[in-house]
């Protein structure tokens, strides 16, 4: 049954069912999605308005909706604070760091699983995929124990692990997805061809696979530069905070004094995965409705 | 020279017998890295969560006491409703805005495509700072309260966050101005992709659209909507940033969680024993959970 | 180099798709295992590859035991029916892929390419990706692929069938000459009859996972051994009429003929080759009569589709020369009563002797 058939509106490809609306019915369906737009949209723009106000401006009460003499001191404040930048760092490499190391990890096992008939493939995939629905948080603290007695609490390294650990069954699913949709006797040539099986991996399916990866790092990097709570946990010391730890501790000292930095801080924050998003909006769609029918 | 005395060394890691035991090297990684950092630390919460911890490093097994204190707990079982309400909530809303309007764009105008981009974004911003926003929008001062006085809807500002029966609120207003938008494009993947018959079917015999939906649609939906349901609060259980963001659980407890309770008491007040039996009983809410998905799931295919 | 299978069986859960081969693919032969959809040749080539693994039995190459190899120790090549080609590779780089790490010298892998694309006529397209190729070049590359290896065998599964009829006949001839020119040992699997008919040495007509036949091309039209073998070979196909035997004499509907010394059995059913058959305007004999229902004008010959009383439709292959309406009733011969017999069980217990052979012993008409 096509979910199509339940929903009042029309397949883009036949253009005669726009008739279907009354003006009026347009007007009220777009009159709505203006308004949902606007609601989304307003956080955004406040967001912004706060991290260019100054002095007064920004806790009066009645808050400025448009703004008096909008300024950009507040992120020359920022980043001249080290501080922030150093967290900005830290945030890069921890997010790169688990998107290498995932990416590594998750490629061939969602290769070997997908492509060829191991036994027990099956089998290996639920386990990957049950790891996706273990509160992860309960995990913290015994993982924390043992870095603690490895000594890799507060580390890069540390960090990097445990993303590992969260995101990898997500790459899994999703490269498995990816790889399902390859042409399929691509590696029996290659075997027939005399072809090792390395190479057959390395040098005939992984350059095909370069989309699927560009995928499944993208997420995985957005995701590790969204977490929050291991990143908590495991960088204690304020010069190894990410991004994120470090909004949320300024925040929680409430200096209603920087709200403005903390606000250019958070947009900056924001505009990498932002610009991410918007260089492969694509593929990040595909990737979590799950097609990459081909 | 190097070439052939690689393919040599793997050739010999090479069963010669049915199945290349290469393959199975290709999935070691990933499960060596589950088996370190996810079933070990699970094993070891199980223990944990019958000992009492202490950290001069000597631990006596306390057997059940650990869940004994947790239950009688009244703040445990707050965050369990909260968590509850939190995951019907957040899963619920999301989904139905997302479905509205991914039906709404579906009716293809101009920038729409601009639009379900738009929508999206909240998704991919950082929890905290998608938390902070919120903080400071909803704050006594904030602009929603001058918007609200200032037009004269209220006498006096809300103090939305102080207020134990609308802090929870707040934060799901944050949980769904995040979600819907992900909801959203899945649903409008589906709709843009599946071929148009059935719908020209339903159109020749001349029912209307409204009357294939809420006929139909509506009644699909609510099942759907179970599974969904399960989905979130499995989701609430794993929930944490959100709500530490905007109120550390408080006021009071009103809007602790499952997840800010474990926090707490593990690294605010180093009950390690009690945080490991919180966790652990996480744990076995989301493995309940989980089974009973697979058992509906396996009576019929949604998405 | 010599393939032997003995006893080859594989299974897929409960569906047994090869029961029990055996077989012997000699040194530089051409053989093609044909057969309809189901029927196990894919698998069973497959499994001389080794990309299957038999459940029992054993595959043996010039008498070294190869059942548990992996493909890429067996020395083998082949061409798949959608191409395989690397799409991320140029046509010149599919083909040298496998020769890289091979110990081969970079001029010498440069010859060999050459040389192979010369032979199959590709020279110009070596730099062109796959998906810049048609059809048929990208076979021929493909093609090429296997040869530039100079492989003990080539395996082909069905590779002209996603070609469009012309190009089909044209490899087809060109696969011949390479062969002839190679001398190369190949196992060809085909569903259509006319391509193994056409290409091979021997052909191994399969059903339902069992040989129904190993011969010749010529012997299997001719002499098949089963209704099987005798309704797939030939097209347009064999027309069967049940028959009894009363004495001496084989009744079929309206068809009578002398039973055949040679005759190894009580036949239940009568073949007879559409080209066997002549038609000529209605007579007074009270011989077999049919109306015609279709008449097809081929080009070199004509097909009349026929309905008969008693037996139902017969289908006959005329010259072009001749000619009938639609409807028309016309007198239905077996030209020098060129009949096959089968029995209840199918086996073919009478083929008819060639026009070449002296003493033939055939049927007579009986009236």
């Amino acid at each position: 049954m096509s979910i199509r058939a339940y929903f009042p509106g029309r397949d883009s490809d036949t253009p005669e069912d726009s008739s279907d609306l009354t003006t009026t019915e347009r007007g009220l369906l777009y009159a709505a999605l203006g308004l949902v737009t606007l609601l989304v949209v307003f956080p955004f723009y406040w967001m912004v308005s706060t991290s260019l106000k100054t002095g007064q401006e920004v806790t009066q009460f009645p808050p400025t909706l448009i703004l008096d003499s909008p300024s950009l001191v507040p992120y020359v404040d920022a980043l001249a604070n080290g501080m922030w930048v150093r967290w900005f760092v830290n945030t890069v490499i921890v997010s790169a760091g688990a998107t290498v190391l995932v990416v590594v990890v998750a490629t061939p096992a969602a290769y070997a699983l997908s492509r060829r008939e191991i036994p027990g493939a099956r089998l290996f995939l639920m386990l990957f995929l049950s790891t996706l629905m273990v509160p992860t948080q309960a995990l913290v603290l015994p993982l924390f124990v043992l870095f603690a007695d490895l000594g890799i609490v507060n580390t890069h390294v540390g960090l990097i692990l445990c993303y590992a650990m969260l995101f990898t069954g997500f790459a899994i699913f999703l490269l498995y997805g990816f790889f399902n949709s390859l042409p399929n006797n691509l590696e029996e040539a290659a075997r027939v061809g005399g072809i090792p099986e390395w190479k057959v991996f390395l040098r005939v399916i992984l350059p095909l696979t370069k989309p699927g990866i560009a995928t499944a790092a993208i997420f995985v990097f957005v995701f590790s530069w969204n977490e929050f709570l291991f990143a908590l946990v495991f960088m204690q010391d304020s010069p190894m905070y990410t991004i994120s730890v470090g909004l949320a501790t300024f925040f929680g000292n409430r200096g209603s004094v920087v709200l403005n930095q903390l606000m250019a801080v958070s947009i900056l924050a924001v505009i990498p995965v932002l610009l991410l998003f918007a260089f492969s909006q694509d593929r990040f769609i595909k990737g979590i409705s799950g097609g990459f029918d081909d | 020279m190097i070439a052939t005395i690689r393919d040599r060394v793997l050739d010999v890691l090479t069963d010669s017998g049915r199945i290349s035991l290469k393959l199975y090297l290709y999935v070691v990684p990933a499960l060596l890295l589950y088996a370190v950092f996810m079933l070990y630390p699970l094993v070891e919460l199980f223990l944990l969560s019958f000992q009492e911890f202490s950290l001069g490093g000597s631990n006596e097994w306390v057997g059940l006491a650990n869940y004994q204190n947790v239950l009688s707990d009244p703040v445990f079982w707050q965050a369990a409703q909260n968590t509850f309400v939190y995951g019907v909530v957040g899963i619920t809303v999301p989904v139905v805005l997302g479905l509205v309007i991914a039906a709404i764009l579906n009716v293809d105008a101009p920038g729409s495509t601009t639009v379900r981009s738009i929508i999206f974004t909240p998704q991919i911003v950082p929890i905290v700072v998608a938390g902070i926003l919120f903080v400071w929008i909803f704050n006594n001062n904030g602009i929603l309260n001058s918007v609200l006085v200032g037009t004269g809807v209220v006498d006096s500002k809300i103090r939305w966050l102080s207020s134990p029966v609308l802090a929870l609120p707040v934060v799901l207003l944050m949980v769904i101005w995040k979600r819907t938008g992900y909801y959203m494009v899945i649903v409008l993947a589906g709709l843009q992709s599946i071929p148009d018959e059935v719908y020209d079917a339903a159109k020749v015999q001349g029912k209307s659209r409204w009357q294939t939906f809420r006929h139909v649609t509506v009644p699909m939906a609510r099942s759907a909507l179970v599974i969904v349901v399960v989905l979130g609060i499995i989701n609430a259980v794993k929930s944490f940033a959100s709500v530490f963001v905007m109120t550390e659980g408080g006021p009071g407890h009103a809007t602790e969680i499952l997840g800010t309770y474990f926090y707490k008491q593990t690294f605010a007040f180093f009950n390690y024993g009690e945080g490991a039996a919180i966790g652990f009983i996480q744990f076995l809410i989301v493995l309940v959970l989980t089974t009973a998905f697979f058992y509906v799931e396996g009576e019929f295919n949604v998405n | 180099m010599k393939v032997e299978l003995t006893d080859l069986t594989k299974k897929f859960d409960d569906l047994v798709a090869v029961n029990g081969i055996s077989l012997t693919v000699k040194d530089g032969e051409f053989l093609t295992l044909v057969g309809p959809s189901g029927c196990g040749k894919s698998t069973i080539l497959r499994c001389v590859t080794g990309l299957e693994v038999p459940t029992s039995g054993r595959i043996l190459f010039d008498g070294k035991e190869v059942t548990d190899q992996q493909p890429q120790e067996r020395g083998i090549a082949m061409v798949f029916q959608n191409y395989a080609l690397y799409p991320h590779m140029t046509a010149r780089r599919n083909m040298s892929f496998a020769l890289e790490d091979g110990g081969l010298s970079k001029a010498e892998i440069e010859s060999r390419i050459s040389e192979t694309a010369e032979m199959l006529g590709i020279g110009d397209h070596l730099d062109q990706t796959p998906e810049e190729l048609s059809g048929g070049q990208k076979q021929r590359v493909a093609l090429g692929r296997s040869l530039v290896r100079n492989p003990d065998i080539i395996l082909m599964d069905e590779p002209l069938s996603n070609l469009d009829a012309k190009l089909r006949i044209e490899l087809r001839a060109e696969l011949q000459k390479i062969h002839q020119e190679l001398e190369t040992t190949t196992v060809y699997v085909t569903h259509d009859q006319e391509e193994a008919m056409t290409m091979s040495d021997r052909i191994v007509v399969l059903n339902d996972g069992e040989i129904q036949q190993v011969s010749s091309p010529e012997a299997a039209y001719n002499r098949p051994k089963n209704r099987f073998v005798a309704d797939f070979i030939g097209s347009p196909g064999m027309n069967f009429v049940p028959c009894r035997l009363e004495g001496e004499t084989i009744r079929g509907g309206p068809f009578s003929f002398g039973l055949p010394d040679a005759a190894e059995g009580t036949p239940t059913e009568i073949g007879i080759r559409p080209e066997d058959i002549s038609l000529s305007d209605r007579d007074e004999s009270d011989g077999p009569v049919g109306e015609v229902n279709v008449f097809e004008h081929i080009g070199p010959y004509n097909i009349v589709y026929l309905e008969v009383a008693d037996v139902g439709e017969i289908v006959a292959q005329i010259p072009a020369s001749r000619y009938f309406d639609i409807g028309q009733s016309v007198s239905i011969s077996v030209r020098n009563n060129r009949i096959h017999l089968f029995d209840e069980a199918g086996r073919a217990i009478y083929n008819p002797p060639l026009p070449s052979d002296a003493d033939a012993e055939r049927p007579t008409t009986s009236r």
